[in-house]
């Protein structure tokens, strides 16, 4: 008996060390569907109160399950599924946090490896990284004139800030056992700029994309609500607003919210997979 | 040809944040020949990477100069390869990347084919040749030392300076590596200046042990001569005749310069003398603790320490 119980003890270890880890994962899924749900059931008897004016989740999906069934429904102008709108504001989004990350990485490195630019320069950048998206849009229209680039302007300024600053900072914060490395060997410039600024800097870099990315998807639907006529989740918001269809802006929320979402975990994921495990926070 | 590498007077004195300085080192002087060890020992904070630094370029003396070939040290070069303490391998890089990176910088010279069977070489030299494309993020730090040993020796170097190169390794490891150095070195004929605190690596590895004193103003102590024949091996080391009382010599100074740092700090604290006093035997406790495994016939001798020279 004595003999044979290792053998016994192990795999029933194993299976509840598995079991533990099922527990977790079902844990993980199970709890946030639990929290939505009391949310809705809280939602649904407030809206029920005398003198509620908002409407419940129920009204919301009677009145809007056009939209949620057919989000790809195109009946020509703004009258668009809220994919189609949605992809069209994500459009914007992508040209305007590229422009940013192009310009926000680029002067980053400059003002990263110069001193006197960094003092001269980063009280500027702490100032304008304050100014929220909607205090942008006036005078992106008034200098621009038309609301497409002055939406992709207004994105490629909110968004630029923590790229820039990240990136000078990362570049500032190189190990100097790197720099060590650089100077023992003599490496010439573009040898040092690819092979050790650059990926040295990469983990800051990749904090700014992040943060910047969620602050360009603010920043559209708020360039979007300012901006009539044209197709996009924002101006899908205040038109809405405009109808008095409480239940569609609300769907939009939820749109919003998840598409937020995905692309934070989106970049999540890119950085796990361009980073070497030593280099992750 | 005698003297390879000369420090000559040097002193380094750095700024302090409060506006004030702290005189690091004053007046080493030391000359090395061509293919020696030679290892610098002492406490922490005494200013051994302050001195291999200025060796290497990577700083220079406030005071003083360092000749390489009799030509004043001024800056980095690859002439002069480092191995950090703590490896500084790049880990956006496999191991063999972090090795080409410095030989096809360095030895551009030679063709694509001739780089890259250097590369090859250093490697297996190693015996890495089953990690060689893995990041540093997937190695144990005794893989990681031996890549920042094989990318030193790969652009074969003039002069080889290692800072604790095996500090952080375990004991078993720690030997294996010390070994393989060895061989590498006596292979390549390479001059090293080695960082140590390990009085027993020390003596393995070295041809002279330069012992520094405590800082500030540290400077050369005492120099104890190796005179054991190579190849050595550890366990023929251990057994020769003069092993005991160069291992004693050292752990003296090193006690030595515990008890001064100890009283000096006793004087700051306004402490009484007789305190210093009493602690003196713990001293030589510890000192035969670390002695154990040597050996009975040694570890009588300890309790007549030989004088310093
Ligand atoms: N950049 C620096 N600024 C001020 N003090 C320093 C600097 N570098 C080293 N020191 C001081 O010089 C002394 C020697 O340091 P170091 O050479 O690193 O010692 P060791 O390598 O022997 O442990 C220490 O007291 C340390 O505090
Ligand atoms: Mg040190």
């Amino acid at each position: 008996m004595t003999v044979a119980q290792p053998n016994t003890v192990a795999p029933v270890k194993k299976s509840r060390a598995a079991n533990a880890k099922l527990k977790e994962r079902i844990e993980d899924f199970a709890y946030p569907l639990i929290a939505i749900a009391v949310l809705l059931l809280l939602w649904q008897l407030f809206s029920s109160l005398p003198g509620a004016t908002l409407p419940s989740p129920v009204r919301v999906v009677q009145e809007t399950w056009v939209l949620i069934f057919w989000p790809f429904y195109d009946r020509g102008g703004t009258d668009k599924g809220l994919a189609l709108q949605v992809f069209e504001s994500l459009k914007r989004v992508a040209a305007g946090y590229t422009l940013a990350a192009i310009v926000g990485i680029g002067v980053g490195i400059l003002v990263g490896l110069n001193k006197g630019m960094s003092k001269a320069l980063d009280p500027i950048f702490q100032i304008l990284r304050t100014v929220p998206p909607l205090a942008w849009v006036p005078i992106a229209l008034a200098a621009l004139q038309q609301n497409q680039p002055a939406a992709l302007f207004v994105i490629f300024i909110t968004s630029i800030w923590p790229i820039l600053i990240n990136t000078a900072v990362g570049v500032r914060q190189i190990p100097s056992d790197y720099n060590n490395v650089a100077k023992v060997l003599n490496l010439p410039k573009s040898e040092y700029f690819f092979k050790i600024l650059f990926p040295a800097a990469l983990p800051y870099i990749f904090t700014g994309l992040r943060i910047s990315i969620g602050l360009a998807w603010l920043a559209i639907i708020a360039a979007e609500i300012v901006m009539t006529g044209v197709v996009g989740i924002g101006f899908f918001i205040w038109n809405a607003y405009q109808n008095g269809q409480t239940s569609e802006i609300i769907l939009a929320l939820v749109y919003i919210g998840l598409v937020g979402w995905l692309l934070d975990k989106l970049m999540a994921h890119i950085q796990t997979l361009i980073l070497p495990t030593s280099q992750r926070q | 040809m005698s003297k390879f590498v000369a420090v000559e007077n040097v002193e380094k004195t750095f700024p302090l944040a409060n506006g004030g300085s702290y005189v690091a080192l004053k007046g080493i002087d030391l000359e090395i020949r061509k293919g020696e060890f030679i290892s610098l020992i002492g406490h922490s904070g005494c200013g051994k990477s302050t001195l291999l630094n200025m060796v290497a370029g990577l700083d220079l003396p406030t005071d003083g100069v360092v000749l390489l070939e009799d030509e004043e040290v001024l800056k980095p070069g690859p002439d002069r390869m480092v191995v950090f303490q703590n490896y500084s391998l790049l880990p956006w890089m496999s191991v063999r990347q972090n090795i080409e990176l410095a030989v096809n910088n360095v030895l551009a010279h030679l063709s694509v084919e001739e780089r890259k069977d250097i590369v090859e070489q250093n490697i297996q030299m190693v015996g890495l040749g089953h990690a060689a494309d893995k990041p540093p993020d997937q190695l144990s730090g005794g893989m990681k030392q031996r890549v920042a040993i094989a990318r030193a020796f790969a652009t074969k170097p003039k002069l080889m300076l290692l800072d604790e190169p095996f500090g952080a390794l375990d004991a078993l490891t720690r030997g294996n590596l010390q070994e393989k150095l060895m061989e590498i070195c006596e292979e390549n004929h390479v001059t090293t200046i080695m960082v140590t605190h390990d009085v027993d690596e020390a003596i393995l590895l070295s041809d002279r042990i330069v012992m520094l004193t405590n800082g500030p103003e540290s400077k050369i102590g005492q120099i104890l001569e190796v005179d054991i024949p190579r190849p050595r091996k550890r366990m023929e080391v251990i057994e020769h005749p003069n092993y005991y009382s160069y291992r004693s010599e050292l752990i003296y100074f090193l006690n030595q310069q515990k008890q001064i740092k100890k009283t000096a700090s006793q004087k700051d604290d306004r402490r009484s003398a007789s305190w210093s006093r009493k602690s003196e035997p713990r001293n030589w406790v510890c000192a035969v603790n670390g002695l154990r495994s040597v050996g009975d016939r040694q570890r009588e001798g300890l309790f007549c320490p030989p004088r310093v020279r």
